[in-house]
């Protein structure tokens, strides 16, 4: 079972059916769901207070360790720069990020990044041609939006999808 | 000056999990580095979920984002689920307060402790027993103290709002009997029956969800129907 | 004996000052000088918000501290300013916690903030036989 679906009330299993009584408070049964629907409307303001929690805990979570090439350390929120390494690899035509690792490299430490990544591929695509479409978005992007060089970029596609 | 350096190309195939049904017609054969994949009409039916969200990403990989921090791929989650969770809570605990404040302890818990799922696919069935544990403990707490059980003017908004106005005053009030009927049962009896009874998951999938045999599903199910009959008793 | 109480006082009276914010200070030079501090983090704050690419500043552990201890307190004052400058003998030490947008990369908001707060601080850094440490921690990205 991997998604719950949204029951309308489960008909009764066979083995332990009770036909009579099912239907006696069938009625009554759907009464009490119906009116415990909730509407789009009534989990607005529950969302934005999940959301806000959740941002705020974001905030305080780990950091990668780097270094400008003038040799100006910084941290960084670890999931801000795999944001930026997920958004360079979904923008490769049948592939979808999974997990992303970014640690520091180089010398001095920090001044480079190796990166691991694992992806979801559209049925069909070649992989070989396609990881080096990946290596080259992801690379531009790491220099283009945290200036610092990728050194190593390792790529694991783990699962194929189809549209 | 920078480089990217040739590294080990690996494509690895997972174990092909849950979602590669049995038995499933083959839509295509290919050896795909080496390993030799077969693809099933079965492959897609796991994150399907056609509600209006952002379907981009399938379960998987919406939970390994999550889990590393990516609060989008988080949002599409509490898209996906919010509304079930808040519909199962409401029809468990009866009551808009409490349903809300689990269905948040909830989400929070889930975005705080993802790593401890080791089975991103699962997530659906975890998210579950989160809620479902959570509905447990605040029946418990309500029998504990009975002045907090559930407010009838809960009921009444609702019913008021909701259900039709041409509903007769005897079917409200017979509403309002089973919802009081309802309360007598045990928190774990109630949270068990409403998975089956209202959310459709079958004994499988509630032992699944609950932790524990379908022996005790059936079991708690049986009792609950037995009170429920018991209980409304004249009034269906 | 008497003096080494007054010292031991003084020492533990620095601790625990309700304007140092809850955590020890370095320099000990009381109040007066923790004002000094938080003007030193207003104006530096200014100065790093001013650069293109920063987006705002977040309120750093130690502007936590001090606002959950005013809190207790029930005193106003020490509003967080996303910037924290304390100065010992040896060493002026500026904490940074910034939220930046992505209109520039990332190592080039960080290079401008270094700078900013270099020519900001040029002074006291000298007072402190030159040494400037900053701790900066990028928050958030966002668009």
């Amino acid at each position: 079972m991997n998604e719950h679906v949204a029951g309308s009330g489960a008909e009764p299993d066979p083995a332990d059916a009770h036909p009579e009584s099912d239907a006696a408070l069938r009625g009554v049964i759907d009464d009490y769901m119906s009116t415990f629907e909730p509407e789009p409307e009534d989990t607005a303001g529950l969302r934005e207070r999940i959301l806000r929690l959740v941002r705020d805990d974001l905030y305080r979570g780990p950091s990668t360790h780097l270094q400008t090439g003038r040799g100006n350390p910084f941290s960084i929120s670890t999931a801000s720069v795999r944001s930026i390494v997920r958004i360079a690899v979904d923008s490769v035509d049948g592939i979808r990020a999974r997990s992303v690792d970014v640690e520091p490299a180089g010398d001095p430490e920090g001044s480079a990044a190796t990166v691991a990544l694992t992806v979801a591929m559209r049925a069909g695509i070649p992989f070989a041609a396609t990881a080096e479409v990946i290596r080259g978005s992801v690379a531009a992007a790491v220099l283009a939006e945290l200036g610092i060089p990728a050194v190593r970029i390792d790529i694991n596609a783990e699962d194929v999808y189809v549209d | 000056m920078w480089s990217v350096l040739p590294t080990v190309q690996t494509a690895v195939i997972d174990e092909p999990h849950a979602r590669f049904q049995k038995n499933s017609p083959v839509l295509a054969e290919w050896t795909f580095c080496g390993v030799e994949c077969v693809l099933t009409t079965g492959v897609v039916a796991y994150d399907v979920d056609m509600t209006g969200h952002d379907d981009r990403f399938d379960i998987v990989t919406l939970v390994v984002r999550a889990r590393e921090g990516d609060i989008d791929a988080f949002e599409s989650l509490v898209d996906r689920y919010e509304t079930k969770l808040l519909r199962f809570c409401l029809r468990t605990l009866g009551g808009r307060q409490d349903a809300e404040d689990v269905v948040q302890d909830t989400l929070v818990q889930a975005w705080k402790s993802m790593n401890t799922l080791s089975e991103p696919a699962a997530f659906g069935t975890w998210i579950y027993r989160l809620a479902s544990n959570k509905c447990t403990d605040m029946l418990r707490r309500r029998m504990a103290r009975p002045s907090d059980a559930q407010d009838p003017d809960d009921m009444r908004i609702h019913a008021d709002n909701r259900v039709s106005v041409e509903k007769s005053v005897e079917a409200r009030t017979a509403l309002e009997h089973f919802s009081e009927v309802l309360q007598t049962l045990s928190s774990q009896q109630r949270v068990t029956w409403v998975l089956h009874q209202m959310e459709g998951l079958s004994y499988a999938e509630v032992a699944t969800t609950l932790g524990v045999s379908e022996g005790s599903v059936r079991g708690r199910i049986h009792r609950a129907r037995a009170a429920l009959v018991e209980g409304m008793e004249g009034w269906t | 004996m008497l003096r080494m109480c007054t010292l031991t006082d003084q020492s533990e009276a620095n601790g625990l000052n309700p304007t140092g914010n809850g955590l020890p200070r370095t320099n000990g030079a009381g109040a007066e000088g923790r004002g000094e501090e938080i003007a030193e983090s207003v104006r530096v704050a200014d100065s790093v918000t001013s650069v293109a690419g920063v987006r705002a500043l977040a309120p750093g552990l130690r502007d936590l501290v001090a606002t959950a201890a005013a809190k207790v307190l029930r005193r106003s004052g020490d509003e967080p300013v996303g910037v924290d400058v304390s100065r010992s003998r040896d060493s002026v030490k500026v904490r940074i916690d910034a939220h930046l947008d992505d209109t520039r990369s990332v190592a080039e908001v960080v290079d401008e903030i270094f700078s900013v707060i270099a020519a900001d601080l040029s002074g006291e850094a000298a007072e402190a036989d030159g040494r400037l440490d900053i701790d900066l921690r990028v928050v958030s990205r966002s668009r």
